[in-house]
């Protein structure tokens, strides 16, 4: 399923979409909105950066939310006990994370699918395990930490602040997008793509699965570490709600059904996802079942996601236009 | 020896027998289907749960919840069969969809299970109530006694079946060289449906027997099937018999950490144990021939 | 027995058969020959089903295996000895006998079928609860063919014998086949190297870039020098 059609992501309804999120603050006043919005980025980040790892590049991974924590955790830790400041504090939380990815990999990424699958999947628990258990109180151990120091904006008032979060988000969101989009369609990430589709294929050509699988590994922990310390020094707290299990499925239901090893598919599937949750916020409990069973069917029935079908119906708007 | 040093022994190869049913189902999958059941742990769950039911409110002996709690569960393993199995056969990407599938069908039944029977924690009670203490200060239930002997005899019963019956071969013969399989007349299709439902189903009896131990609630299924994983890359993925030592090893080993350094590190210290195991023996203790690297 | 028509197969988009057609009857043993990469294996594969074609109609009895699967056509009565013996390499020489008797009608007499294929092999008798992987190259083709015979299928496909093995086991499987043959049974032999087989054949086909470009009697093509220098190594 390698994406060469970058048509699906064509430039015009990206162009509105963005301008459309540049805007938004300054012509509502809604911060449920906002926060919604914000919250989209950082799960887009999250997803995407997730997506370059099992997606485009086949390596089946389920730390990228353990990867999350750790940026959050040590971000919000070095503020909380160091008195360093976050704008500095996320870079180091993004390179423990990225750390901690080389640790993990190191062992795992050298295996086949399956086990790579299992042992990251260990490391999610353990982490979440030993962090939940700590009574030391250096992690806040089940509760989190609370007070987590923010980025200092609040002297612009709560409308300011919250604009000020929003547009940082934003930033980093696009920023990193970016960098994903270009590594996706770049020689390199065409590489990846040949490792995921035949590994056998690609070592013959001469592209040594380990080192790519470790750099992409290594550049996606960066990215969500990065995603991880802003979001605890935006909700002021970090706890292991943050990278439950149930969450993990949840975002790996956003990028199944917005179409995996696509660029635009996990942004999609974030967003329909989110609304939905909102949407069905009153029958939460079905809530997570729907969402199960969406997933299943959909790798079953649709496996390239719904973003096949935006690109069918682009390819058929695209015809539309040119006969007219 | 220390009498808690014992107590540990025996609480280890206890957990080891259960960690072998549960484990069992996942590598006979594997084996069979090359495919990663990560429904296992809902299933165990499940059979939790239906043997509860069966001794609350229809007052049965435990031993006939895990009975039909077996039978229950082996036939919704078995329904994964056309709705999953088949569709996807086809499939290039044939090991990541199941992992999808399978996952995406887990949450589906934990949250059934969270809607039915709520969160909060049930108790199964114990299948003989009364211990008996044997030499020097260590004590054993019955209870504990009962869920070892239910727990071996289910493992020598499957043994049995696989190496002696014609279909249990079978089973062996399909996983160990599908071609080769078909040439004998053997319907792997059908093969499939039976390795589903036999998984399952122990998966069931492992579930019904912890239950019995710890509690019952609809996440309860998580932490176990993960050991049982370890355990099955651990013995070889596809391999009985590395299985069942690994299990072993793997509850002894629990148990050890569990007393000499504290219940929460005993996880932490499978997974280095793991990773160190694969770097020497990337195919498990008797990790069928198959490439394991890259 | 064995009729076929017209049959195109390959892999991917590979053609490999052209158009061949092939006829045998009960209790013949008919060889077939050809280079290595010309379709043998391909031609047997697709008759046992592992295997689709493409086009064409084999018919097995009168019956057409097209639409079956490879468990069903063996059923029908066929046994195939596949290239690389696909033993089962955890199982026991015993129980990978055994898993020839799979089929119903063949568990039934497994046990009067086994002493038979013991006192043919008796090499496997003492082997019999080594671990399939374990045997050597000639044991293993031994127990390759064993394991066929227990089927009791009525036609069976044997996919080069003599690959992989030095000569002096070339020579003894030979002599084994030879037992079947004197049982009576209809073989269907395929090989690269025509000099053990050729005496055991009452015809021969010559497989040559997916098309049969010849068929004959065994003492036709023996004084052929073209056939000599390409398949006897003369």
């Amino acid at each position: 399923m390698i994406s060469h059609q970058r048509n699906s992501f064509s430039f015009w309804p990206s162009t509105i979409m963005m301008l459309v999120l540049i805007g938004l603050p300054l012509v509502t006043d809604n911060t449920y909105i906002l926060r919604l919005v914000i919250l989209a980025f950082i799960w887009i980040v999250v997803n995407s950066s997730w997506n370059l790892v099992m997606g485009v590049s086949g390596i089946f991974s389920l730390a990228q939310l353990a990867l999350f924590a750790i940026g959050g955790y040590v971000s919000a830790m070095l503020a909380l006990y160091l008195g360093v400041t976050p704008w500095f504090s996320m870079f180091i939380g993004a390179l423990t994370a990225v750390l901690a990815s080389v640790v993990v990999g190191l062992p795992t990424l050298r295996l086949r699918g399956v086990y790579v699958v299992l042992l990251t999947l260990a490391f999610h628990e353990i982490l979440r395990v030993l962090i939940a258990t700590d009574d030391s109180g250096l992690t806040g151990g089940a509760f989190g930490l609370l007070n987590v120091p923010t980025y200092g904006m609040e002297s612009l008032g709560l409308r300011g602040s919250m604009m000020f979060h929003y547009y940082f988000s934003m930033l980093l969101c696009f920023l990193i997008l970016f960098a994903i989009y270009r590594i996706t369609y770049s020689p390199i990430g065409l590489a990846f793509q040949s490792l995921r589709d035949s590994e056998r294929y690609a070592t013959s050509r001469g592209v040594s699965p380990f080192r790519y699988k470790m750099l992409v590994f290594m550049v996606s922990a960066f990215f969500t570490g990065l995603i991880g310390a802003f979001y605890a020094h935006y909700y002021k707290t970090i706890s292991p709600s943050a990278f439950s299990f149930g969450l993990l499925m949840n975002l790996m239901a956003m990028i199944v059904l917005g179409g995996w090893g696509t660029f635009a598919g996990p942004i999609l599937g974030t967003i329909l996802l989110l609304l939905l949750s909102e949407g069905l916020h009153s029958i939460e409990q079905f809530r997570l079942i729907i969402f199960g069973l969406m997933m299943a069917f959909i790798v079953v029935l649709l496996p390239g996601g719904l973003i096949t079908l935006v690109g069918q119906a682009t390819r058929r708007l695209n015809m539309w236009l040119d006969e007219g | 020896m220390s009498a808690s040093l014992v107590q540990s022994i025996i609480s280890g190869l206890l957990l080891g027998s259960i960690y072998a049913l549960m484990a069992l189902g996942l590598t006979l999958i594997y084996g069979a289907l090359r495919m990663l059941n990560l429904s296992h742990g809902a299933l165990f769950m499940f059979g939790g749960y239906v043997a509860w039911m069966v001794t609350l409110y229809l007052g049965l002996p435990i031993l006939i919840g895990l009975m039909v709690a077996f039978i229950v569960v082996s036939v919704i393993g078995l329904s994964l069969h056309p709705l999953i199995i088949k569709p996807l056969l086809r499939s290039p990407a044939w090991e990541m969809t199941t992992i999808i599938a399978t996952l995406g069908i887990s949450i589906v039944f934990e949250n059934l299970a969270l809607l039915t029977f709520g969160p909060r924690r049930k108790t199964v009670p114990p299948i003989l109530s009364g211990q008996m203490t044997i030499y020097g200060g260590v004590v054993v239930t019955y209870h504990e006694i009962v869920v070892a002997v239910v727990a071996v005899a289910s493992l020598v019963i499957m043994g049995a079946f696989l190496r002696r019956s014609r279909h249990g071969l079978a089973v062996l013969a399909v996983a160990q060289n599908q071609d080769a399989a078909y040439l004998m007349g053997v319907s792997v299709y059908r093969i499939f449906a039976l390795v589903l439902a036999v998984s399952s189903g122990l998966a069931a009896l492992g579930g019904g027997l912890l239950a019995s131990f710890y509690f019952l609630s609809p996440t309860v299924g998580g932490t176990p099937q993960l050991k049982a994983l370890l355990v099955t890359i651990f013995g070889g993925l596809g391999s009985v018999k590395g299985t069942v030592y690994a299990a072993y090893i793997v509850g002894l080993m629990e148990a050890l950490v569990s007393l000499y350094v504290g219940g929460k590190w005993a996880l932490p210290f499978l997974f280095v144990f793991m990773i160190l195991v694969l770097i020497v023996r990337p195919s498990g203790l008797f990790g069928l021939s198959e490439e394991v690297r890259l | 027995m064995l009729e076929i028509t017209h049959l195109n197969t390959g892999y991917g988009d590979t053609p490999v058969l052209h158009n061949l057609d092939f006829v045998m009857n009960r209790g013949e043993i008919v060889l077939v020959l050809g280079p290595n990469g010309h379709g043998k294996t391909t031609l047997l594969r697709t008759i046992s089903g592992l295997i689709r074609a493409w086009s064409g109609q084999i018919l097995f009895r009168g019956r057409n295996l097209m639409e079956l699967s490879p468990d069903q056509i063996v059923q029908q009565g066929i046994a195939h000895i596949p290239q690389g013996d696909l033993l089962f390499p955890d199982l026991t020489v015993m129980e990978n006998l055994m898993m020839g008797a799979y089929l119903p009608e063949a568990w039934q007499g497994r046990h009067a079928r086994l002493q038979e294929v013991l006192k043919m092999f008796p090499l496997l008798k003492e082997r019999s609860s080594q671990m399939a992987r374990t045997l050597s190259g000639g044991e293993r083709r031994m127990l390759a063919l064993g394991r066929g015979l227990m089927t009791q299928a009525s036609l069976y496909l044997i996919d080069e014998p003599s690959l992989g093995l030095a000569p002096m086991l070339v020579k003894s499987v030979y002599e084994d086949i030879q037992k079947l043959v004197k049982q009576g049974l209809s073989i269907l032999l395929v090989e690269e190297n025509a000099t053990h087989a050729l005496p055991l054949a009452d015809r021969v086909y010559l497989l040559e870039g997916g098309h049969f470009v010849r068929e004959g009697v065994p003492n036709d093509l023996i004084d052929d020098e073209a056939f000599q220098s390409a398949y006897l190594g003369i």
